[in-house]
């Protein structure tokens, strides 16, 4: 292919894919796989054991590895008819469901010293994102030598544990490929259709080669990268999938230029790639029956009275919280942006395919996201708006000229900085070279503990020092000094933690496979577990910052400005949740509120944000053994966070939820999406390289038709120009919402944001479902 | 008046409509009837009501009531305005439609959206009620958003001064002009106003710039006969204007009228089968239509 012509006819497809419908193989794969996310499957839960007296004297972490491996050996293996890529979650002709249980390997001494710690042998974060170029560049085969040629040098006893568990957990990775091509071929053999059995025995050599050496074709690149991705979810590692458009593409384009492949078959490849991440997708309904639901709530409610200052978020979790996020894990990828080593535009044609792989399919997973930047070309930013028109808020949007900013300024090389993704929900990391921990604070119970003696609302609980009381505050400067003061609290304790405790992973849950697809463990012979990753990045997420801004706001307007109330005042009227302060409620609320693009409360926002990003600085400095980032959310969490909070100054009751992320709060939204746009962009964003997505809604009418099409492109372009880092643009129609709850099954490819990731409407709880509607009404939220 | 960000139906792009509240026509179908009063009034949405009875004490006048069977009722005759009972209403059940603004300080909100106008090719929109009602803060507002550089169009009824109306044309971009009937018997009927000034305006209109748009809104048997579009269509090609819009039924209309405390006049009305089909196949050949669903 001449070169120019080349370049044409890939913008050329990239310009028409959007309009263009799946293959027929395609169509008839989304349509199963849909299916099986209501089917009744049989969990595979035969794991057995590979503790002995023999292993018991081994060190952990290679008993780790060998459960990893049996696991690998164990699990049954397949492909679904039609299907190109091997490799399954869920067996659908065997009707088999697999979990991500582990054989048995940790002894009861080692699971009681865990759990001091509040480490268990499932205690994976799973918020990491392996590294997918290191395995299609080096093979197992190549990570293994490394690995045995550090072992030769290594120091002490731990490191060469950690070296031999990192070789016996990737031969079990190995030892899963080969099942998979015995399987292929034996399927191939009672094949009678000729053309079905080439396409097995396709993959099987594909799978034969790789992952055990370097990829060369783009098969042996996507089934080398899913089958890995799949090996991790069997073995509790719930990862997320880093730039896949750009470690696949350079298989993808080889395999053009050479003429073995035309787009037509590279897009059905890309199609049959994303789609294998919906496989494990059950109908909630299935998955609530799987699971003991009083026993969960107890253990939630249990933790809930129990908490700490420093335990994952201070909210009131709930079972329901727990069955919305059935079908969430982490699946992230990330598509577009820039080059690690210029800078340079990235968008690919393989940009293009998986983003519009996940248009057609109208599915969840993988949760995607586009990074865009000043340079993104127009096709991308029209792939973008045109699958954002399908509803579910996806794909996710950042921005590169924010984010790398905000990198750069906690200390990262500009060409690491390049190379971002997201993982869990949607938190900014590095991959494949980071180890990533967070903790959530809940911003708006500092402000609540100031205004109630350190006391919570809920349930009187004692969870801060009191600061004194509040009543006798005389200032707005004094009340924001101590609501700060709480939020610096929080964090010192969290980082304190995080750097006490992140080594003690190691007690009870090492992670020999994951730490041999990471940069770091290897070459320093240390797992994971024992910070041998490149970057250990500890992070906290604020919640409820939208109403910590408007009761700032409020508060300074009603108590130190217009004196409508003393501060003693305010204080009861909010420990009485404003029963009979119902005119104090109302001046409250309607104080100007973040999101109305009102200087007012915008410049609290900048200025809190401003504080909280400087006091992370100065935590992280403090802290050589681990990197500290903030950042700004909810994830799902946005009701849960609510219903642990007592009344706000902002005029929210107590339990109401917190708006999500970094979004205004319901009905504050005055001067409409462009007016939200600006306050967020306001809230120094290059300052939170964490993320800190505001999460904005609208009614099909503002985006139908090309009109609507180019009207999304100019409000991503003015996102960037403004810089905003993270967005999310949910279309959804009140009406659809309600006829999708009296005709659920009408509707089953019906999807919502959640915070952290897309869930199909019919299959939430009556509360998620009551507010997305509510929230909808407004025709833009 | 009203300012609505990241408007649709009001031309090209990201645009802010600012809707000027008085309008000297009453169209039976007028899908604003709160923009018809150049006040600003205080309205009320029965369904955002939760009983709670907060705005009973609120009012000075007791004009908000609240029977023992739990039947809510409002005085709309008696309201000065005054906007007690909305600051009370918890859930904006009340709620009031349209502000008094000064020209630097519509100019300044509209402004604020710039960058979003650059980036689709939007702007602003001026609309009503009817602009020509406050003809002399149009044309201060739409000089200054010129100066300003940004891209505006300006939505018509004609009814009002021919002189205010020219007086407009080098600050607006485009015109979007409504042709509602082609008959005059039917225009005094279902508009109450003479077709005719709407005629000689556009008339005049037409000397002066070639940037105007027709705007028919689709009213079931009322506007959407095929005579009726032949009309307008015949006006289009007879004054050389080279584009129509024509605007589905808004079926959303009739709620508003219950904000008022009116009924809306028309009962329930759809738009008939084929009738996109039938009106895109009576398009003179020249004459851009489109249909702005």
């Amino acid at each position: 292919m001449a070169s120019s012509n080349w370049e044409q006819e890939q913008r050329e497809y990239s310009l028409k894919i959007v309009n263009s419908t799946p293959s027929p193989r395609v169509a008839q794969l989304i349509e199963d796989v849909r299916d099986n996310m209501y089917a009744k499957n049989t969990p595979f839960r035969d794991m057995g054991s590979i503790y002995n007296e023999e292993t018991a004297k081994l060190p952990v972490i290679v008993r780790k590895a060998m459960a990893e491996r049996q696991k690998l050996e164990r699990v049954p293996v397949g492909i679904w008819d039609g299907q190109i890529l091997a490799g399954c979650f869920t067996l659908r002709n065997e009707k088999i469901i697999n979990t991500y249980d582990l054989p048995v390997f940790a002894t009861m001494d080692e699971i009681a010293e865990g759990e001091k710690y509040g480490f268990g042998v499932y205690s994976m974060f799973g918020h990491i994102s392996p590294n997918y170029p290191r395995l299609l560049t080096l093979g197992t085969q190549g990570i293994i030598r490394m690995a045995r040629e550090r072992l030769e040098t290594a120091e002490t006893e731990k490191n060469r544990a950690f070296l031999q568990a990192a070789i016996i957990s990737l031969e079990g990775f190995e030892k899963y490929a080969e099942r998979h091509v015995d399987m292929l071929r034996e399927k191939a053999q009672k094949e009678t259709d000729e053309k079905r059995r080439g396409e097995l025995l396709r993959t099987a050599e594909a799978l034969q080669r790789c992952p055990r050496e370097p990829a060369e074709t783009f098969l042996e690149a996507c089934q080398a990268a899913w089958l890995m991705h799949l090996a991790f979810q069997l073995t509790d590692n719930h990862l997320a999938l880093g730039r896949p458009d750009q470690y696949l593409w350079p298989y993808l384009e080889k395999d053009l230029r050479a003429g073995r492949i035309t787009f037509d078959e590279a897009q059905e490849l890309a199609d049959c790639y994303m789609l294998k991440f919906n496989e494990r997708a059950q109908d909630n309904s299935t998955a609530a029956e799987a699971k003991n639901l009083k026993e969960i709530q107890e253990k939630y409610d249990r933790r809930w009275r129990e908490r700490k200052i420093t335990d994952i978020g201070q909210q009131r979790y709930n079972v329901r919280d727990e069955i919305d996020a059935t079908n969430h894990w982490n699946q992230n990828i990330m598509l577009g942006g820039v080059k690690p080593e210029d800078g340079s535009d990235a968008t690919n044609l393989l940009t293009i395919m998986l983003l519009e792989s996940f248009h057609r399919m109208r599915m969840t997973n993988p949760v995607t996201s586009v990074r865009i930047h000043s340079g993104t070309p127009d096709y991308l930013l029209r792939q973008v708006s045109e699958t954002l028109k399908t509803g579910g808020g996806l794909p996710c949007i950042y921005n590169d000229d924010v984010i790398l900013k905000a990198y750069e300024r906690f200390g990262f090389d500009i060409r690491d900085a390049r190379d971002y993704a997201n993982n869990g929900c949607w938190e900014i990391i590095l991959p494949g070279r980071t180890d990533f921990y967070f903790i959530k604070i809940n911003t708006l119970k500092c402000l609540e503990w100031t205004l109630n003696h350190g006391r919570c609302h809920v349930d009187n609980k004692q969870e801060v020092p009191d600061q004194g009381d509040a009543a006798l505050i005389d200032s707005f400067d004094e009340l924001y000094r101590r609501v700060l003061e709480n939020i610096r609290l929080v964090m010192e304790e969290s980082a304190d933690h995080m750097v006490k405790t992140q080594h003690l992973r190691s007690i009870v849950a090492p992670t020999p496979l994951l730490s041999a697809m990471l940069e770091g463990p290897i070459e320093k012979g240390q797992d994971m577990t024992e910070m041998g990753t490149r970057f250990i990045v500890g992070g906290t997420i604020a919640e409820g910052i939208s109403h910590v801004i408007d009761s700032l706001c409020a508060i300074r307007e009603v108590v130190f400005e217009k004196r409508e109330c003393t501060m003693g005042e305010l204080v009861k009227a909010i420990d009485q949740n404003f029963a009979g302060y119902e005119a104090l409620r109302t001046s409250l609320a309607s104080c100007p509120k973040y999101g109305a693009n009102d200087p007012k409360a915008d410049r609290i926002g900048a200025q809190l944000i401003h504080d909280y990003s400087a006091a992370m600085s100065e935590i992280d400095a403090a802290h050589p053994e681990m990197k500290f980032m903030p950042g700004v959310g909810t994830f799902s969490w946005y009701i849960a966070v609510g219903e642990g909070t007592g009344a706000s100054a902002d005029g929210r009751r107590l339990g109401e939820p917190v708006a999500s992320n970094f979004s205004p709060s319901a009905g504050a939204m005055e001067k409409g999406i462009t007016g939200a746009i600006q306050s967020f962009c306001r809230m120094n964003l290059d300052m939170l390289p964490l993320g800190s997505p505001i999460d904005l809604g609208m009614s099909e009418r503002y985006v139908a038709g090309e009109a609507g099409t180019e009207r999304l492109m100019g409000l991503l372009r003015s996102f960037a120009q403004l810089d905003g880092n993270m967005l999310t643009i949910s279309v959804a129609n009140v009406e659809t919402l309600r006829q999708a709850q009296l005709h659920p099954e009408n509707y089953r490819d019906l999807r919502v944001r959640m915070g952290g990731w897309s869930a199909y409407f019919t299959m939430l709880s009556p509360e998620q479902q009551e507010h997305h509607i509510r929230k909808s009404e407004a025709g833009f939220f | 008046m009203d300012i609505d960000h990241f408007a649709v139906h009001d031309g090209p792009g990201i645009r802010t409509s600012i809707y000027l509240k008085g309008c000297p026509l009453s169209c039976a179908w007028c899908h604003s009837p709160e923009s018809q009063s150049p006040i600003p009034q205080v309205l009320f949405a029965p369904a955002r009501c939760t009983k709670c009875g907060a705005c009973l004490a609120s009012c000075p006048l007791g004009l908000q009531g609240l029977s023992a069977e739990g039947e809510r009722s409002f005085q709309r005759e008696k309201c000065v305005q005054c906007g007690r009972c909305v600051k009370s209403c918890p859930t904006g059940a009340l709620f009031v439609s349209g502000c008094e603004v000064t020209v630097e300080e519509a100019v300044k909100e509209a402004v604020s959206d710039r960058v979003f106008y650059a980036n689709s090719g939007g702007g602003v929109t001026i609309s009503g009620g009817e602009v020509l009602m406050q003809p002399d803060f149009t044309l201060e507002l739409l000089g200054a958003l010129h100066a300003e550089g940004i891209h505006t169009i300006l939505e018509t009824t004609g009814y009002g001064s021919t002189e205010k109306l020219l007086a407009l044309v080098p600050y607006t971009d485009i015109f979007y002009y409504d042709c509602k009937l082609t008959d005059e018997a039917a225009f005094e009927k279902y508009v109450s106003g003479k077709l005719a000034l709407v005629m000689e305006n556009l008339e005049r209109l037409r000397e002066k710039t070639e940037h105007i748009v027709l705007r028919v809104p689709l009213i079931p048997d009322i506007t959407d006969t095929a005579e009726n579009i032949a009309g307008v269509y015949r006006t289009a090609r007879r004054l050389k204007i080279s584009e129509v819009h024509l605007l589905p039924y808004n079926a959303a209309a009739p709620a508003k009228y219950e904000w008022c405390g009116r009924t809306y006049p028309l009962g329930e009305l759809s738009a008939r089968t084929g009738l996109y089909e039938e009106l895109m196949s009576l398009i003179p050949s020249g004459l851009c239509v489109r249909l702005m669903k």
